[in-house]
Formats: C-alpha cells, sequence, structure tokens
C-alpha cells in the first residue's frame, strides 16, 4: 500500500495547488460561516445546538455533502483520462486499488479541512467565553469526514466512468441526491411498518445513520462501520471500472 | 483481470471476451455489494453493536436506575407516541416538552435497542391513527403509550411528562416548562407494565350499590370499570349474601353508595379481609335513612376509627366582582387543589406536584373517631378549603348552603382518607409495608361516577393503584441538559464570530487560491 501513500502525497499536492481547490473552500466556509452565524443568532447563543446545525443538523450541511464531493472528484481520473496521464498511472507498479485509495483520501482530506472549521468556530466561542463541548465536536468532524469519503468515493467511481470531468460532476451529484433520496420512497410507496424493503430503506438512511450519533454526541459502531463498508465498497467499484478501462 | 499475451493470440480481444470479462466484473461487484450488505446488516445486531457517550452531561445514556429498569424488562416494551402540535398559547412550550420526550425515547431506544421499541404515529394521517388509537382506547392525543405484553400504561404528555407553568397573558409572559419529568414518568410505566399481574379488585352488590357495568347512568361505574380495566386490574361484581366467603385471589373490596344495609356477618367478613392484609374502598352512602345506620358504609368504616359527619360539605363561589356567593347548589361541590392535597401519601403527591384539582360534589366531612386499629396510620388525601362549612339538612332534608355560625361547623373537613396498619399475626416485621392493610373512606360517592369521572380520574385511579399496591416510587435524576450559551447581547461575539466565519476563513482561502493561480502563470 505504499503506493497508495505515493498517490495520496501526489493528489494532494495536486489538489492544493491547484486555484480550484482554494476557490471551493472559501466558496464552502463562506457558505459554511453564514449558517453558522445565522444559527448561533436563531438559537439565542447556544454554542452546542449551533455546532450541531453546522455538523449535519442541518439542509446545508447536506447541500455540501451533495455538491463538493462531486466537485473535488470530477477531475481525478475523467480528467487523466482525457489527457492520458491515466495511461502511466495504470502502467505503474501500483495496484489499481492503491490509485483509487490514494485519491480517495487526498478528497477526503480536502473535505476534513472544510469541517474543520468547526473547530475554529469552536475555539473562537471558548475564547469569547464559552467554550463547546470538544469531544462530541471532534466526533461531528470525524463523522462528516466519514459522510464526506462515502460521497467521495461514489464520485469517484463515476470519475473513472467518463473521460468528461463535468459529465462526471453532474453524474456523481445526481447519484448523491438519489442516495440521500432514498428513504422518501418509503414515504412514496407508501410502505406499510415493517416490510422487507422499508426496513432496507431505513437502513440505508444516510441522514438517520449520521444524525442518531455524531450529531447527538455519541459514536456507535453501527453508525461508523455503515459508512466505512460503504466508503469500501464504492472504492471497490471504482476499482473495477479502472481495470475494464484496460480491457474494454 | 488483465488480458494475457496469450490471450490475445487466441483473439481475447474479441466482443465475446470482452462481455465475459464484464459479466465476472459485475459478478465480483454483486459479490462485493452483497458482502457490504451484510456487514451493514451484523452491524445492526445489538451482541456486535458498541455505542460511546461522548457528551460531558452523559446526554445519551440513561440515568442508572432507569437504565436498570430497562435490563430486567422481562420482554420488550412498545413505546407509542402520538404527539401533534399544541394550539396558542401552548405551541412553543409543547414542542419544547416533545422535543424532549423523543429525544429521551430515542436515546433508550439506542441504548436498548432490543427492549425498547418507538414507534413515532404521524398523526397527520388521520385515518391509520384513529384506528390505533381506538384498539389502545386513547380518548386524548399527545401521548406516550408504553405497552408490554398485555400491560399498558398511558402518560399524557403535560400532565405525566411535563409541567407547564401557564404565564399570564395580562402581562404577555408566555407558557414556560417548568419541569421535564420524562424520565420519572418512562421509568413508573416501565415499572408497572412489567409487572405481570393484574390484581383483582370486586364491587360489592345486592345492597343498592351503584352499577359497575352501565356506562349511561351519569352516577353509574361503567367508565370507572373501562378505566380499571385499561389501567390493567380486573374489576368484577360480588354479592357477599350469595357468597359470603371473599373470593380467592381479591386484591381490593369496593363499596360504593349502598342504599340497603349490609348483614352483621357481612360487614364481619369485610373487616376480616382487611385485619388479614386486605384492601378496601368505601364510600359513603348518599341515603340519608341509611346514613350511619348499622351496616351502613358508615358503621363499617367506624369500625377502623373513621367517622363521617352529617349533612355536606360546601363552599363559597367566587362571583365574579371580588366577593363570594351562598345559597346556590354549586356551593356543593369542593373544590381540592394545592394546600387541600397530602403532598406526601402515594395517592395524591403526584396530584400536589402537578397542581391537579379534584372536584367532589355532595361531599360528607369525615373525622379520626373511636379505636383505629394498633399501629395504623391514618392520613386525611383531601381537605377542603378554610372557608368551607358542613351543611346540615334543613327540615326539607336538603341543606340550604348558607353558612349558619351558630349551628354549622366551619372547615377545612377531610373528605377522603387513608389508612394503613399492619395485619393480624405478622411475624414478619419488614414485610409490614408491603402487607399492610390498606383503607380508603371516600365522603363523596359521585366521584367515581360516569358524569365527572374524567375530571378526578387520576385520583381515582392513584385510590386503586395504591389499594391494589401499585403504587411504585420511583425517583430518577432528570437529564442534564447542556447549555453553553454566548452572551449576545452584552459582548461582541456576533461580530467576532461574523468577522471570521464569513470574512477571515473564506478570504484566507480566497487569498492562497489566487496565490496559488499567480504562481502557476509564473
Amino acid at each position: 500500500m505504499s503506493g497508495a501513500w505515493t498517490i495520496y502525497r501526489r493528489e494532494l499536492a495536486g489538489l492544493f495547488l491547484s486555484p480550484l481547490a482554494w476557490v471551493l473552500l472559501a466558496i464552502a466556509l463562506a457558505f459554511n460561516g453564514f449558517f453558522f452565524v445565522l444559527s448561533v443568532k436563531g438559537f439565542g447563543g447556544d454554542v452546542l445546538a449551533s455546532m450541531s446545525f453546522l455538523l449535519g443538523g442541518s439542509y446545508t450541511f447536506w447541500l455540501l455533502v451533495v455538491l463538493l464531493p462531486p466537485l473535488v472528484t470530477m477531475r481525478m481520473f475523467s480528467e487523466e483520462a482525457r489527457t492520458g496521464v491515466l495511461e502511466f498511472l495504470l502502467t505503474a507498479p501500483v495496484h489499481d486499488f492503491a490509485v483509487v485509495l490514494g485519491k480517495l483520501l487526498a478528497a477526503t482530506t480536502l473535505m476534513a479541512v472544510l469541517w474543520s472549521s468547526a473547530l475554529v468556530y469552536g475555539a473562537a466561542a471558548a475564547a469569547l467565553g464559552t467554550a463547546p463541548d470538544w469531544t462530541p465536536l471532534l466526533s461531528g468532524v470525524f463523522g462528516a469526514t466519514l459522510v464526506s469519503a462515502l460521497f467521495c468515493a461514489i464520485g469517484l467511481s463515476i470519475s473513472a466512468v467518463t473521460n468528461t470531468p463535468l459529465l462526471a460532476a453532474f453524474f456523481a451529484t445526481i447519484a448523491n441526491a438519489a442516495i440521500l433520496s432514498l428513504p422518501f420512497l418509503d414515504a412514496l410507496l407508501a410502505l406499510p411498518p415493517g416490510s422487507p424493503l422499508r426496513v432496507m430503506l431505513g437502513h440505508a438512511n444516510v441522514i438517520t445513520q449520521f444524525q442518531a450519533s455524531f450529531v447527538v454526541g455519541a459514536l456507535d459502531t453501527k453508525h461508523v462501520l455503515f459508512f466505512l463498508v460503504w466508503t469500501g465498497f464504492f472504492s471497490f467499484l471504482a476499482t473495477r471500472v479502472l481495470e475494464a478501462r484496460r480491457w474494454w | 483481470m488483465v488480458v494475457s499475451p496469450q490471450d490475445r493470440s487466441r483473439g481475447g480481444t474479441g466482443a465475446w471476451s470482452r462481455w465475459a470479462l464484464s459479466l465476472q466484473v459485475f459478478g465480483v461487484v454483486a459479490l462485493a455489494l452483497l458482502g457490504a450488505v451484510v456487514v451493514t446488516y451484523l452491524a445492526t445486531l445489538p451482541a456486535l453493536r458498541r455505542r460511546f457517550d461522548l457528551t460531558a452531561v452523559g446526554r445519551n445514556t440513561l440515568d442508572t436506575t432507569l437504565a436498570e429498569l430497562v435490563e430486567k424488562l422481562p420482554e420488550p416494551v412498545l413505546v407509542e407516541v402520538f404527539f401533534r402540535p399544541f394550539d396558542y398559547p401552548l405551541t412553543r412550550v409543547g414542542a419544547e416538552a416533545q422535543g424532549r420526550m423523543s429525544e429521551l425515547l430515542h436515546v433508550a431506544r439506542n441504548q436498548f435497542p432490543t427492549q425498547v421499541k418507538v414507534r413515532e404515529h404521524d398523526l397527520t394521517d388521520v385515518a391509520k391513527v384513529s384506528v390505533r388509537m381506538k384498539e389502545l382506547d386513547l380518548e386524548e392525543d399527545n401521548v406516550v403509550v408504553v405497552t408490554c405484553g398485555k400491560q399498558k400504561v398511558v402518560l399524557r404528555l403535560l400532565r405525566d411528562i411535563a409541567r407547564v407553568d401557564p404565564g399570564n397573558p395580562l402581562v404577555e409572559s408566555e407558557p414556560t416548562l417548568e419541569a421535564f419529568r420524562g424520565e420519572e414518568a418512562l421509568g413508573m410505566a416501565l415499572l408497572r407494565v412489567s409487572i405481570d399481574e393484574t390484581p383483582r379488585v370486586l364491587f360489592t352488590v345486592g345492597h343498592g350499590e351503584r352499577d359497575l357495568f352501565d356506562l349511561d347512568k351519569p352516577v353509574s361505574l361503567g367508565k370507572l370499570h373501562s378505566a380499571l380495566v385499561a389501567d390493567g386490574l380486573r374489576a368484577d361484581r360480588w354479592d357477599p349474601s350469595a357468597s359470603p366467603e371473599v373470593p380467592a385471589e381479591t386484591r381490593v373490596i369496593a363499596i360504593v353508595d349502598p342504599q340497603q344495609p349490609f348483614s352483621a356477618s357481612e360487614v364481619d367478613t369485610i373487616v376480616r379481609f382487611v385485619e388479614s392484609g386486605g384492601r378496601l374502598l368505601v364510600t359513603t352512602t348518599g341515603n340519608e335513612r341509611l346514613f350511619g345506620a348499622s351496616g351502613s358504609p358508615e358503621a363499617l368504616l367506624a369500625r377502623f376509627g373513621i367517622a363521617a359527619r352529617a349533612g355536606y360539605v360546601a363552599q363559597p363561589i367566587p362571583d365574579g366582582f371580588g366577593g363570594w356567593r351562598m345559597g346556590i347548589e354549586q356551593c356543593g361541590t369542593i373544590v381540592v387543589a394545592g394546600a387541600g392535597l397530602d403532598r406526601r401519601h402515594p395517592i395524591t403527591e403526584s396530584l400536589w406536584r402537578s397542581e391537579e384539582r379534584v372536584g367532589l360534589p355532595n361531599a360528607r366531612a369525615l373525622a379520626p373517631e373511636g379505636v383505629r386499629p394498633q399501629n395504623s396510620l391514618l392520613v386525611d388525601l383531601l381537605r377542603s378549603p378554610d372557608m368551607s362549612w358542613r351543611d346540615l339538612p334543613q327540615s326539607g332534608g336538603r341543606g340550604d348552603w348558607r353558612f349558619d355560625q351558630r349551628s354549622e361547623e366551619g372547615g377545612p373537613f377531610a373528605l377522603s382518607m387513608a389508612l394503613a396498619f399492619p395485619p393480624e399475626g405478622l411475624v414478619d416485621a419488614t414485610e409490614g409495608e408491603r402487607r399492610a392493610a390498606r383503607v380508603v373512606a371516600l365522603g363523596a360517592p359521585d366521584v367515581l361516577g360516569n358524569d365527572i369521572l374524567a375530571r378526578n380520574r387520576d385520583y381515582v385511579m392513584n385510590v386503586f393503584n395504591w389499594l391494589s399496591q401499585r403504587d411504585y416510587r420511583l425517583v430518577i435524576r432528570p437529564r442534564e441538559t447542556d447549555r453553553r450559551v454566548l452572551d449576545l447581547a452584552n459582548t461582541n461575539a456576533l461580530t467576532v464570530l461574523n468577522v471570521l466565519a464569513f470574512g477571515v476563513l473564506p478570504g484566507l482561502c480566497a487569498v492562497l487560491g489566487l496565490v496559488v493561480a499567480m504562481s502557476r502563470r509564473r
């Protein structure tokens, strides 16, 4: 897996040495910051409620989660395939999964930087005399990073399919939105309580999985594993798609 | 899955080979998908699942007492939530109470996923919900129903779970949540549903008592019967003249407003039942000719050192202009609240705490008199207000509802009393509290009638629960709410956060992006 580390460093440098990442971060931070201040006002200065709002308790968080990972990952394979760099990468003595893993970690790191802004807000609140509860705040950032990893993995899988970055971003956004909307099928199909499909949809509810633990300050192995397993699955899918590029 | 040179030499890069390889990839991906589903499912199994509460105040963990109760449940409980938004002015405070109860139930469900199932009903789906409410015999919403096997307990949001200060609309002070007792209410409910027993309550018949099954007449006991059954008790009739011995497994005997006297042997049977650790509810009679006579309920009460006084207790009614009115029928309905409720007794403690009122029409005064059983404890459960008086019958039989200081006695008076004493022949003193004989005397039989039972339901149910030994006491510390609030009014906190969140952090990223763009251009 040393190849993954090399790819990770290369991708991270590529990300942070391109203006796109900084522009995305600036926009996302401004968006996040605006809603954070709004929530502080709305909750009458309640720091804990505002932090929960920022990290998973609001639609704005999920909007960022749906939109940002596709923009970060769209170029990772499709752009390289278009410019021909991917050929070199695939012929390099690195396993395909290491390539996917390195890129996934790099994209997730960028998202983690974004969510870490909550720690800066927390530090500011502490400096103003009201320290947040740090452990749940850290778990919130960890959870947000895990969710982002899942959506980055989806973005990578789709980026591996196409040679057009914009198309990759578009389809990844659609896929992310579809995954978040899965639980609404339950109401749409008027499924009776206890039906297998309803139970399955309940288990596939990303928002509930996240809010039932990370947002309320708990760490639940069920939810951590959920995100790890599905991130792993989509990374595996990206690896297989990448591999298929050799012979298709 | 790389195509080897040998395959190429055999023409392996043809369409068929590609399709075959694609199928293999699909197969592998399908297997991976199955694996992911299996692992996701396994992670939900309670045996493999671990949950860690990271909050400073243990927001995601139940109180140890409550947790122990859940662990000891004989079978899983189903908690059904019927919440609907309250009308103004209770909208905000109601939502707060609903939110805290929902959070508590989620914590319970997450901590004990196999023991606690929570079902939140969507009250906008009227058709579906009304069917379920009918099944559960619910007449109101904003309740939480705890069910375990055949046992069921209904918790009302703004009475059992939360206490609301109504505020004052005249000074624009909104209602506030005075106390949230969700943990305690849930604990009590779990305790009650987990005990798999249906104590038997027998209502005497054969002496003109009120009908236990009639739901139509205002003074009959049909609604009381339904309430007792819904609360997990077995209520039935007993005719002492037909079967002189108290039936086996009887926990409580109730005598409600008899019109004919009991025979001496019947009275002796009942007294023996109580003295050997049985429980008895006796109301006074509304029959003036029977009142106080031999074989009357008053004579039975006298055997336990409780006397019922002639006449009916009355109180003046506010006239709406700051004065008081007497001489009207309404004076004969006593409203007991606050200091009139004993604040320590299990029957009235919860009523006192939640500032409930008990309304007693045509109530007779009770008082300790004569010889009481040894080591007995007699408590005034309900006391009439200080300005009440005992209205004596005039020549026509009824009182005039006016206080005559010369001939009538001024209040307060006991309207309901509870007596407890160790049964005869008790060997183990530590068993005393558990097996104590208990008697409740009630001076107003109408309290139990169909017409006003709903108003006094909590008091009546507490009486039967105490008599049938289901007066569980549980003290659970309310879960702490960790509020860390920035002083927005007196500091520049909001300005600082605004500058940092909306200016400094995004600005820093924009500057760095600019630097990167310029350096790449060079």
